[in-house]
């Protein structure tokens, strides 16, 4: 009887008789600290901006933070698997191998390049049903873009992952949320990045907003660090305690 | 040796004998050369399978030359049993094509009596079974030629003395098969003729009076076909792969339109708007003579599903395909088909061929290698980056590295990971020593050193 | 808990290659000798004969050369043969496969005639098990036969947690020094590491280290030819085999300065009690002669090994014509 109960509270939530349950529109990014400062995740009917490291010395190149952007598109794609992933952005496509087979056999990748074919592409994707998150590089969207996309994101229920040069920084955003990823540069046999929640609109910014995330070389998947500099010789440890730096 | 007649295995002639061989049993008058083409032979058996739906609807192959009717209930049709026997007889008779025919309650009996048994035409009755199939070779029991050679070493030939045979023995010495197949033939399991439905490639074809030049009416024709070629789909339930049109101009030249869609499609309005494209693109300076629009490619659709409660989505996992095909088809159209792919991981040791890429068209099952769990960059550069490292030992892992035009310290090393690339395709690469580097910025980048040349290059990080 | 590994040691290749050149001499005197030989006749494994084998020991100045295929002693004649010419100790032993042990395989080094024909009936019991061509030994057949055998674990690729526990009861079993570990330097991923690893494990449990390039062929060129017996092995074409190969082609003899170079950089000082590229002189010296001292008699093999031809397969050096010549084998075994 749980399971009837459980869908009509669904349906009255979809035709907004019922609000949803907070929860309900979050996925878990898996990183304890960083749920329990998000209320449960990161919202799943938004715009989540991650601004990546610039690549020294060379200009106007950039890294996207891909690795960090492919684990949480698997996070929010594992709350519907029979869906699809679509990835758009030439100048960010994740190296397949790095990605797990699961969430692989369901991507879709479009190498397109300029802002407005990008756009044109996340639009497409997040009207389709059976896409459950896009991954995009978001570098040159201007603020009507950003607010196209959150609109969008909010009407169709699914989490947009834009990663952005660090340079754009500063620049107007309709984004839910804006996350400054940045090399952790203390010696550590692993990558390690710091990861700085900038502004995350309806959430009161009282907790400290820097942690240290790591990639776990067993797994590929991306933890919350529990190291502090200079310990790199020891094993890596799964449990997750947090840093916090000040 | 592919085919003889009674005559010529009379003299010893068997099929697989060389030709020489041949020749030398009967003559060279007697051996007739052509080429053997198992394919052919097939089409011209499917075709003949298509002729026999004029006696029941239930029709199989049975390769290489038998043909299964299942009568059950279309015999009173042509006046009993043992006169449709006799009009199928006559009838093969008159296209010049010899026949066994048997009439049996089972699948199996009467494939054993039409091959086997010494009268070409027979109807055997339920009570019959037994007394008919008992003296017939073993082999007519459809088993393999190993079991055969087994049974006939032990000084059995017959069903008959297969049936004598205790049960128990029968499984423990020649496995499950030789008993399925002899239950199958006497009836005490069931068999079922699997129909062989001959498909008619679906088509739709229109001629104009004369020839058209107003490329709109050509559109609007165009689009009418398809209305009619999605409705006999959408009737048989069935969705379009791939549709072609082909397009006659006056001047004796042809235009093809061809469309290949991710999932088999059945709405009318998301075919016709990536096809329309084409259309817009077509040109006819003496005018349109005719049109035809063929479904290349069709896949069953499950059409109305019962809607699966799943979080938010309330859809079935067909329409999450469909709805998936139609967003692949819409960037394949306004991208290009390079543009939008799929990735799929590839085994082997060399980096960049450890996956590939295609099309979503493509639905073979084919998960991919599995997941090797080896520490790979999330980034790989599309082409090496040649950079120039500092290493103290020569085989020893970079402790300066230059790339993209800044110099950094080397703050951890870990390798190398030697791979010998493949030898058996040109050219040859030669060996590679990975290295995981972590530069003084923090950045993790994958180098490698290339063994013939010592020369360096960055091939990815973990960005 | 020994010595923790320095990490600064193995991250600055300076400081080790100091080590190095700092006592070059003595480096260079400590004999080496090849203990993880995989011949031909270790059936679409080994990829060259075990005369080869010898011939280059003796060419390349190791001290000896041991023949350890798996689960037979099937090799050890015509190396015998070879090395009596070449004047050149033969280490006899076999590889041993165990059920249900899937982290590591034991290479097994008869030090007598006793010991010899110990495994010769130890080998017989496995084979008289299984099926042709398979042999099903457990580790407590080993260790009941195993008085006066030298034992080397040779741990697989994955390394489950367990094996503290484990390596603790394999050297109570085998006690009174008989039990090495081998450490391998083929320059696979994580090498490092998991040689950090298995030393810090080996030298918790007091085993010695031992020093082994696992060689599959006795030259480099060889390579293409252990490639194909892989596939044909495994049933698949050479585009088709992709990981079921080796991931490089280090699995030769070695010109013992270099592997010896490589080893003791690869493991940290201090971490085992004695250098592992001096074990495997302990083993030879304890092995090589006495087996040596008696001549081998084809007659104690067991029976199923000189059965089998040795195969006049690799007569060709073609990885084509050898491919081919190779899958008639294979059929003609499976038959």
């Amino acid at each position: 009887m749980s399971g009837l109960h459980e869908a009509v509270r669904r349906v009255a939530v979809k035709y907004g008789s019922e609000s949803a349950h907070p929860t309900h529109d979050r996925f878990e990014t898996g990183w304890a600290e960083i749920d329990a400062a998000l209320q449960g995740g990161l919202n799943v009917a938004s715009v989540h901006e991650w601004y990546g490291a610039a690549s020294a010395a060379d200009g106007r190149k950039w890294s996207a933070p891909i690795g960090i952007l492919a684990y949480l598109a698997r996070q929010a794609w594992r709350k519907n698997p029979s869906a699809y992933c679509a990835w758009v952005g030439r100048t960010c496509l994740p190296y397949p191998c790095a990605l797990e087979n699961d969430l692989l056999s369901r991507m879709a990748f479009v190498a397109v390049h300029d802002a407005a074919s990008r756009l044109w592409a996340i639009d497409a994707a997040l009207r389709c049903a059976a896409v459950a998150v896009v991954v995009a590089d978001g570098s040159q969207f201007p603020m009507s873009a950003t607010r196209k996309l959150q609109l969008l994101a909010q009407t169709n229920r699914k989490p947009v992952l834009l990663a952005r040069p660090p340079w754009e920084c500063d620049a107007l955003s309709a984004a839910q949320s804006r996350w400054l990823v940045s090399l952790k540069t203390e010696k550590c046999p692993w990558p390690r990045w710091i990861v700085e929640l900038q502004r995350c609109k309806g959430l009161p910014m009282t907790f400290e907003k820097r942690w240290c995330v790591e990639w776990q070389r067993v797994t590929g998947r991306i933890h919350l660090s529990t190291a502090l500099a200079g310990d790199a010789g020891q094993a890596q440890t799964t449990s997750r305690a947090v840093e916090r730096s000040a | 040796m592919a085919a003889c007649c009674d005559r010529a295995e009379a003299r010893g002639v068997r099929v697989g004998l060389s030709i020489e061989h041949a020749v030398s049993l009967i003559g060279s008058r007697f051996v007739a050369i052509l080429p053997f083409t198992p394919e052919a032979d097939r089409t011209a058996l499917a075709a003949l399978g298509r002729w026999a739906l004029h006696f029941t609807p239930v029709v199989a192959l049975h390769p290489p030359d038998g043909l299964l009717l299942d009568i059950a209930g279309c015999e009173h049709l042509f006046g009993g049993e043992s006169s449709m026997l006799a009009l199928l007889a006559a009838r093969l008779d008159r296209l010049c094509l010899p026949s066994r025919i048997a009439i049996a309650p089972t699948i199996g009996c009467a494939i054993a009596v039409a091959r086997y048994h010494a009268a070409p035409h027979n109807n055997v009755s339920v009570e019959q079974v037994a007394e008919v199939l008992f003296p017939l070779p073993v082999t007519a029991l459809r088993i393999d030629d190993v079991t055969a050679d087994t049974l006939a070493e032990i000084g059995i030939h017959t069903i008959g003395q297969v049936h004598r045979i205790p049960r128990t023995d029968l499984a423990a010495r020649f496995g499950g098969e030789l008993l399925r197949r002899l239950d199958a033939a006497l009836g005490l399991v069931p068999e079922h003729v699997e129909p062989h439905r001959p498909v008619a490639p679906l088509s739709e074809f229109h001629d104009f009076d004369g020839p058209v030049t107003n490329l709109a009416v050509v559109e609007f024709v165009a689009h009418e076909l398809l209305t009619c070629i999605v409705e006999r789909l959408s009737a048989q339930q069935h969705g379009a792969r791939i549709l072609e049109y082909t397009i006659r101009h006056a001047d004796r030249t042809q235009s093809v339109v061809r469309q290949s869609l991710t999932r088999a499609n059945q709405n009318l309005a998301h075919i016709w708007s990536v096809l329309h494209p084409q259309f817009q693109r077509l040109q006819s300076p003496f005018g349109v003579e005719s049109i035809r629009l063929e479904v290349v490619a069709s896949d069953t659709v499950s059409a109305h599903q019962i809607p699966l409660w799943r979080d938010d989505v309330i859809e079935s996992r067909g329409d999450t395909e469909r709805a998936f095909g139609e967003l692949i088809d819409r960037m394949a159209q306004r991208f290009g088909n390079a543009v939008v792919f799929a990735a799929l991981r590839v085994d082997t040791y060399v980096p960049e061929q450890a996956y590939t890429t295609r099309p979503h068209t493509d639905t073979q099952t084919d998960k991919g290698a599995p997941n090797q769990n080896v520490n790979r960059p999330s980034r790989l550069f599309e082409e090496p980056e040649p950079a120039r490292v500092l290493a103290i030992v020569p085989d020893g892992p970079p402790a300066r590295v230059e790339w993209r035009g800044a110099a950094f310290g080397v703050q951890f090393a870990r390798g190398p990971e030697r791979l010998a690339l493949p030898w058996w395709s040109a050219p040859v690469m030669p060996a590679r020593d990975y290295f995981e580097v972590q530069l003084t910025n923090g950045r993790f980048v994958w180098l490698f050193r290339e063994s013939d040349s010592g020369r360096w290059f960055v091939h990815g990080e973990w960005a | 808990m020994p010595d923790a590994p320095n990490p600064k040691a193995r991250m600055h290749p300076s400081h080790t290659s100091g080590d190095e050149s700092a006592h070059p001499r003595t480096l260079a005197d400590t004999p080496y000798a090849e203990l993880a030989v995989t011949t031909n006749f270790t059936f679409l494994r080994g990829a060259s004969h075990p005369e080869e084998y010898v011939q280059r020991a003796a060419e390349l100045g190791y001290r000896a050369i041991a023949i350890t295929d798996h689960n037979t002693l099937g090799g050890v004649v015509r190396a015998h043969i070879t090395a009596k010419e070449l004047r050149i100790p033969l280490v006899v032993g076999a590889r041993l496969i165990l059920q249900s042990r899937d982290w590591f395989s034991l290479l097994v080094f008869p030090t007598n005639r006793d010991a010899y024909g110990r495994l010769c009936r130890l080998l017989t019991l496995g084979k008289r098990r299984a099926a042709k061509g398979d042999c099903l030994l457990t580790l407590e057949d080993v260790v009941a036969h195993s008085a006066e055998l030298l034992v080397v674990i040779v741990p697989n690729a994955a390394l489950p947690a367990l094996i503290p526990n484990e390596l603790g009861r394999l050297r109570d079993v085998f006690d009174d020094d008989r039990l090495s570990m081998a450490i391998t330097r083929l320059f696979e991923p994580d090498e490092v590491d998991r040689n950090a690893t298995l030393a810090a494990w080996a030298d918790a449990a007091s085993i010695p280290l031992v020093a082994v390039n696992d060689a599959h062929y006795h030259d480099p060129s060889r390579r293409l030819l252990q490639d194909v017996l892989t596939c044909i092995r495994h049933g698949c074409t050479i585009h088709e085999a992709g990981s079921r190969l080796f991931r490089n082609g280090e699995r030769y003899l070695k010109p013992a300065a270099e592997l010896r170079r490589q080893a003791v950089r690869r493991v940290p000082c201090g971490a085992a009690s004695k250098s592992p590229s001096a074990r495997p002189d302990f083993i030879s010296t304890n092995c090589a002669m006495n087996i040596r001292a008696k001549s081998v008699r084809t007659d104690l093999l067991p029976c199923s090994i000189s059965k089998r031809s040795p195969g006049k397969a690799f007569a060709s050096d073609s990885p084509k014509e050898l491919a081919a010549s190779c899958s008639i084998r294979f059929t003609t075994n499976c038959a």
